[in-house]
């Protein structure tokens, strides 16, 4: 059962850059080109793949507290903010500086002491 | 003004997220005894805990609060708004423990702290706002 929460942060992780996909390369600007912008996110194919992927993370995630404790699962969870700063950097060639890689580095040693009971 | 917008976009979305998954993680666990094999795992299938209302109205607070928080994203700088989601970290522990009676060893209070500084130190990241830029979050 623990494939479900490996599992959840693969959704999270995949529907976090396809919204990142979505509004990339497009200025939201609370002006007169608001409504073309948003539009125009509406029609990106990445918008909807993301919602989609959300959605089933949470049909996941449901399950998955079926078969675990919260006081489990949710610290767990975190371990998507390693995979989605790796996807930043990997996709949208985003900056990992210091800050962020220690920050990754002690969430990451933070998921692994939850094995350890 | 500020305070009102503090509390309903970023403290608002944290209270609804942590309660929301109380009340999922509770409605789980009291069904569960009657559920049968396959509606305990097939979320959607007939007979499955996922379909009482309490568990509805649990989902549909965690999503409500993520949206605001998307909203929240937007209107903060990350660096002052991603510190606050220790809060859900913490207070998802003590809830556990204190209302749905897990018992929460060291470890788990251990992680929580790793997790806690690796947020307030990506939190510090000068580059997290060139992320943002462009973006809708």
């Amino acid at each position: 059962m623990i494939w479900k929460l490996f599992a959840i942060v693969i959704l999270r992780t995949a529907a976090d850059l396809s919204f990142k996909a979505s509004v990339f390369g497009i200025r939201l600007s609370p002006g007169s080109g608001l409504g073309k912008s948003i539009l125009q996110v509406l029609s990106r194919p990445f918008l909807w793949i993301g919602l989609i992927l959300g959605a089933a993370n949470v049909v996941v995630w449901s399950s998955a507290l079926q078969s675990f404790d919260l006081s489990y699962a949710y610290p767990f969870l975190s371990f998507s903010f390693v995979t989605i700063i790796i996807g930043g950097r990997v996709f949208f060639n985003e900056t990992l500086d210091r800050y962020k890689t220690l920050g990754v580095a002690c969430i990451t040693f933070g998921s692994l002491l939850l094995f350890l009971q | 003004m500020k305070v009102i917008r503090f509390l309903c976009l970023v403290l608002l979305p944290i209270l609804m997220t942590t309660s929301g998954e109380f009340l999922l993680k509770h409605s789980i666990n009291h069904h569960q005894k009657v559920a049968t094999s396959t509606a305990a795992t097939v979320p959607i299938a007939s007979g499955s805990p996922l379909r009482q209302p309490s568990a509805i109205f649990a989902v549909t607070m965690i999503t409500l609060g993520g949206v605001l928080w998307l909203v929240a994203m937007s209107k903060y700088e990350l660096s002052f708004i991603y510190p606050y989601l220790s809060i859900n970290y913490i207070s998802v522990l003590l809830g556990s423990q204190w209302v749905l009676h897990e018992s929460v060893g060291w470890s788990r209070y251990a992680s929580v702290i790793f997790i806690v500084i690796g947020l307030v130190l990506i939190s510090r990241s000068p580059h997290s706002e060139v992320q943002k830029k462009g973006n809708l979050t």
